[in-house]
């Protein structure tokens, strides 16, 4: 009887659209209880990254057409498995870079990541608004005990911030969701949604843009972010500016155009207003500091505006009626593609700072790099040329697609402010090269981390073939496409 | 498709210097002699048996069709003038060179090189762009790494100065394809069709202006002109010599290629308030420059200004000429594309002799230069030259250059053509009294004994004032390429 | 009309919550106030469980997350205690400066 009624509820083929997390989950519980046999960290990472390695296999296996299953909280398509890859991702980059950091309590923390990379992936294959805030708070809930690892005064304190501004945030979300519910009557996010109150959706649109607004660092929700990224460890640094940041950014694609779709104008005030804000303050803030972490964090920040820049042009598309499916589609496939670089340059970058021999370092710490190890100040300048949007990076492809369809929705002043924005970020980018070419060596070592170096030079690589894989571009359209055509 | 070639030789060239080692100065210089060798020979001959317009030896490779992609590489006649300029521009600046085999500097100039082929030879703008934008990168690297004391800021200066140039050409590259897209439905970026007269005439009238500032912004910082100028003095200063000569030489081929190649295909849809705009911003930069080039007590500098000056006849050889009907307007634009290739010889070879003057007497400035002739006769000459060719002496190539553009754009400028002419009085004699100071009266004694230019010093300096001197008086030579290429368009 | 009624009431909750949140220095007192909000945005979604249940169950998991959420504060607040001896959030400006 029970394995009848389980069918029902799965049907029978579905359950290997489950299998990637099924797999996760388990490992996770697998490395807890290693835990009480080992404590060998290599153990720990091994499994950890076998398993992240064997979803990302599964994931690629299943089918890839839209489909729905466990009566609708879960929608599998192209676009979902696409952001559940990226996050596998951007869970890999720091598997094997933190070894190095991890002194005690290892099972937890490799167990902990697997556990936040199953919420991130079940966050990708949902179109369910409860479903999404569960996986989203699975997200929040394991960064919260990531940033505090090691409970060093730092961590702690940085933990702690971002504890307090993320249940803020999370009540925020609960409410919003309260009055989405009450303006549409379903959880459930799908195309042609009917609007039953037109204020109670704009206090939901409201209170979601300041909830998950919080976990991307938009401006003036951004506070927590600089003392976290510079707080943490560093490569819990890297998963919270790219995987945890990009969760949000994957559900506020899900909620912002297509929840909120009938609500173009106010969608585009709200987010183009926020876009110029961060972006401009992420870099005129980053201008001063010469702290390289800190730098980072900035620079976080000012990416997270041109992310963002994808509300304002589908939104602006719907208000002012032009093609939308083409500019729209066109736009998160932009979004795709600038998501998929932004793992690589700022996980590459923030896991950078594991090599240097100090929490923390200046400018002047990393100064004359070049001469110390030339690969991995190659490595790094190549990774800051594609924050700053240069060519022959993926950078610049990423920014080259997002402010090509905000000129191609008409959003020239916007353009104008986004590209003189990044034109400016050249220059702090290229102070940090500056200081690692052609200043006087400084006194502070270089850790032999491989594992670290390893992962700087191949985000180097990759974000590099990205520029030269024209055909990707194409391939994320049709990705997109899958978001717009979820049938409910 | 021979160019391809070559292009391709030169990319994978560069790459391979860094890994030289020691031998890195000796295959920099073979390499780039080699691409000058092939580069000279294939257009004597594909364009000497007559040239009519349009591109010739067309490549292209298709890297997305949805996004409209292709990887196209094509050259006309102006485009091939200036890939000649630039190869035989990154010779000298390798002939000069005398870092002792640091593979990543000269891999840099190489890379450079690869740049400014790339931009001069696309015929598809997003290419022409990557390519415009990397140029950038190994040169902040080769003045950042071997600048002078001042190398960190300006740097960055320049970096930064002149990638906000460039960004607002990537906007006016998006709104071309994006207006193209909503008129004839095809994602495309190539030449052919973005700045097609057809197509361009019918954008609305404000995005059409916006299209132009946005191109003539990111042209005239890289010219320079007038108010974009103010990375130039300080970069061509603090870079190496051999750098200098690349700045001069070849970054101002890029503004000047971008007002001739990028923009004139498109002449009967500019408004002749921007002719006009640009027509006052080169008097007033020729002008602006010529005074402040007066002033400078150092030689580089003064002659970093002295280029800028001359690119002043850039930009009104181009509003002038458009501006201008028949056979005046021809000779006008024809003048401004020579006085690009003309201007960037002068530069090469001048810059090449006062980096000899410096490294041999330990000064580039007057106070410390002094009657050099009486010790050494030949670079003092040959310095002479190089300034007299750079004041416009008839006989040699600057000359031709400024009097066609004077001759051509006299009807349309009127009046105005005596500012010209009173700047090329000033420019006329700040170069004597340059050349006075340093090189003639009374010996500066502090400087000791001075040697003369080597052999083969000597010999690769006087080739390049033969040929300042061929193109001078034969201009025959270059003239039916651009009149060919102005033909193709029209 | 009901509805209106309940949200104003949540509303004000929330704004308490947030108040408590912003203007308190004490660890503990913020977690309670967090709490406050987000139970204030259960009443909010109760009330708007007219035609289906969807909203309370939304609203079970909340509860549920929000007990989780407030062990984790507590053991958070309960290392800073150890670290820095006081819960005091004004204290924690190692970072910056």
């Amino acid at each position: 009887m029970i394995t009848e009624s389980i069918s029902t509820v799965t049907g029978i083929q579905s359950l290997q659209y489950l299998y990637p997390l099924i797999v996760l989950g388990i490992a996770g519980f697998v490395i807890l209880g290693l835990g009480l046999v080992t404590s060998s960290k290599r153990a720990y990472a091994g499994i950890a990254f076998g398993s992240l390695v064997l979803a990302a296999i599964l994931l690629l296996v299943i089918p890839q057409n839209t489909y729905n299953v466990l009566s609708d909280s879960f929608t599998f398509n192209q676009f979902g498995l696409y952001f559940a890859i990226l996050f596998l991702i951007s869970s890999l980059f720091i598997t094997l870079p933190s070894l190095k950091n991890i002194s005690a309590k290892g099972d937890i923390f490799y167990a902990l990541l697997l556990f936040v990379t199953t919420g991130m992936v079940v966050a990708a294959f949902t179109m369910n608004l409860i479903v999404l805030f569960i996986s989203f708070e699975a997200v929040s809930i394991g960064t919260y005990v990531l940033a505090a690892f090691h409970k060093t005064r730092r961590t702690l304190e940085a933990s702690t911030k971002y504890f307090f501004t993320g249940v803020v945030s999370t009540s925020f979300i609960i409410f919003g969701l309260a009055f989405f519910y009450q303006a549409m009557g379903t959880f459930q996010l799908g195309p042609a949604m009917a609007v039953a109150s037109k204020p109670a959706l704009l206090i939901a649109l409201l209170f979601l843009t300041i909830g998950f607004g919080f976990k991307v660092a938009i401006f003036p929700m951004h506070q927590w972010a600089i003392d976290t990224y510079y707080g943490s460890e560093n490569s819990v640094s890297a998963f919270l500016s790219t995987g945890s940041k990009l969760v949000a950014f994957m559900i506020m694609i899900k909620v912002f155009i297509i929840g909120f779709a009938s609500m173009g104008e106010d969608v585009f005030l709200l987010f183009t207003l926020l876009a110029v804000f961060t972006m401009t303050y992420g870099n005129i803030s980053a201008l001063s500091t010469t702290n390289v972490k800190k730098l980072f964090a900035y620079s976080s920040i000012a990416q997270a505006g041109y992310l963002i820049l994808v509300f304002s042009i589908t939104s602006y598309a719907m208000w002012s009626g032009q093609n939308y499916s083409f500019i729209a589609i066109n736009a998160v496939a932009a979004a795709m593609l600038y998501s998929l670089v932004y793992i690589f340059m700022k996980g590459g970058a923030f896991v950078f700072l594991n090599t240097v021999d100090k929490e923390s370092p200046e400018f002047s710490d990393i100064s004359g790099l070049a001469r110390k190890s030339p690969a991995l100040a190659m490595g790094l300048s190549i990774l800051l040329l594609a924050l700053a949007g240069i060519p022959f990076t993926g950078g610049f492809t990423g920014k080259f697609y997002m402010f090509l369809y905000l000129v191609d929705v008409k959003l020239w002043w916007l353009a104008i402010i986004a590209i003189l924005n990044s034109a400016i970020s050249v220059f702090y980018y290229f102070r940090v090269i500056m200081y690692m070419y052609w200043k006087p060596e400084s006194q502070v070592l270089m850790t032999r981390s491989r594992a670290a170096s390893a992962t700087v030079l191949i985000s180097a690589v990759v974000v590099v073939v990205i520029f030269f894989f024209f055909p990707l571009f194409p391939l994320l359209h049709g990705y997109a496409t899958s978001l717009f055509g979820v049938t409910g | 498709m021979i160019i391809e070639y070559i292009f391709a030789v030169l990319v994978a060239a560069s790459m391979i210097t860094f890994f030289t080692g020691g031998r890195s100065r000796q295959f920099a210089r073979l390499t780039s002699l080699a691409i000058a060798a092939a580069v000279i020979i294939y257009s004597a001959y594909r364009f000497y048996p007559g040239y009519d317009g349009g591109y010739i030896s067309t490549f292209s490779l298709t890297l997305s069709s949805y996004t409209g992609f292709y990887f196209s590489l094509g050259i006309n006649g102006f485009t091939d003038l200036l890939v000649v300029l630039g190869s035989i521009i990154v010779l000298a600046a390798l002939f000069i060179s005398d870092r002792s085999d640091d593979p990543v500097y000269y891999g840099l100039i190489l890379l450079t090189e690869v740049g400014i082929f790339g931009l001069l030879m696309s015929t598809d703008l997003f290419f022409f762009y990557v390519f415009w934008e990397v140029v950038l990168i190994p040169v902040y690297f080769l003045i950042g790494l071997y600048g002078g004391p001042r190398k960190d800021s300006v740097s960055l200066k320049f970096l930064v100065y002149t990638h906000i140039g460039s960004v607002f050409i990537l906007l006016s590259i998006f709104t071309l394809y994006s207006y193209y897209y909503s008129e004839f439905g095809i994602l495309t970026m190539q030449n052919a069709d973005l700045l097609s007269t057809p197509f361009f005439a019918t954008i609305p009238y404000f995005y059409k202006v916006f299209i132009l500032t946005g191109f003539l912004i990111g042209f005239l910082v890289k010219l320079p002109t007038f108010p974009l100028h103010s990375w130039l003095p300080d970069s061509y200063e603090e870079a190496p010599y051999p750098v200098t000569v690349i700045l001069a030489g070849a970054l101002s081929v890029m503004g000047g290629f971008g007002l001739f190649g990028i923009l004139y295909p498109l002449y009967s849809q500019i408004p002749s308030f921007f002719l006009w705009l640009l027509i006052a911003l080169g008097i007033l930069s020729l002008i602006y420059f010529s005074f402040t080039a007066m002033f400078q007590s150092n030689i580089k500098r003064m002659m970093a200004y002295a280029s800028a000056a001359s690119m002043g006849f850039v930009s009104i050889a181009f509003g002038s000429g458009i501006l201008g009907t028949g056979n005046n307007g021809i000779i006008d634009l024809a003048g401004g594309m020579f006085q690009i290739f003309a201007h960037g010889l002068i530069v090469a070879f001048l810059f090449s002799l006062l980096y000899y003057i410096k490294t041999h007497t330990g000064h580039d400035t007057f106070y410390g230069l002094g009657g050099i002739y009486r010790e050494s006769p030949v670079m003092a000459t040959l310095f002479l030259g190089g300034l007299l060719a750079s004041l416009g002496l008839p006989g040699l190539a600057g000359f031709v250059a400024e009097f066609s553009i004077i001759a051509g754009s006299y009807g349309i400028l009127g009046p105005l053509i005596y500012l010209v002419i009173f700047s090329m009085i000033i420019t006329a004699s700040y170069h004597i009294w340059a050349a006075q100071k340093a090189l003639y009266g009374p010996y500066n004694e502090n400087l000791g004994q001075v040697r003369d230019l080597s052999r083969s010093e000597s010999a690769a300096m006087i080739f390049m004032l033969i040929s300042i001197l061929v193109i001078g008086l034969f201009p025959r030579i270059v003239f039916p390429l651009l009149t060919g290429y102005l033909g193709g368009i029209a | 009309m009901d509805i209106f009624i309940a949200d104003t009431v949540a509303l004000f909750l929330f704004a308490v919550g947030l108040y408590g949140v912003m203007t308190s220095n004490v660890g503990i007192k913020m977690l309670i106030s967090v709490e406050i909000m987000i139970n204030s945005a259960v009443i909010a979604l109760v009330v708007s469980a007219v035609n289906s249940m969807e909203p309370i169950v939304l609203a079970l998991f909340v509860i549920a997350i929000a007990a989780v959420e407030s062990v984790i504060g507590v053991s958070l607040l309960v290392a800073v205690f150890r670290k820095f001896g006081r819960v005091s959030i004004s204290l924690l400006k190692e970072i910056r400066e």
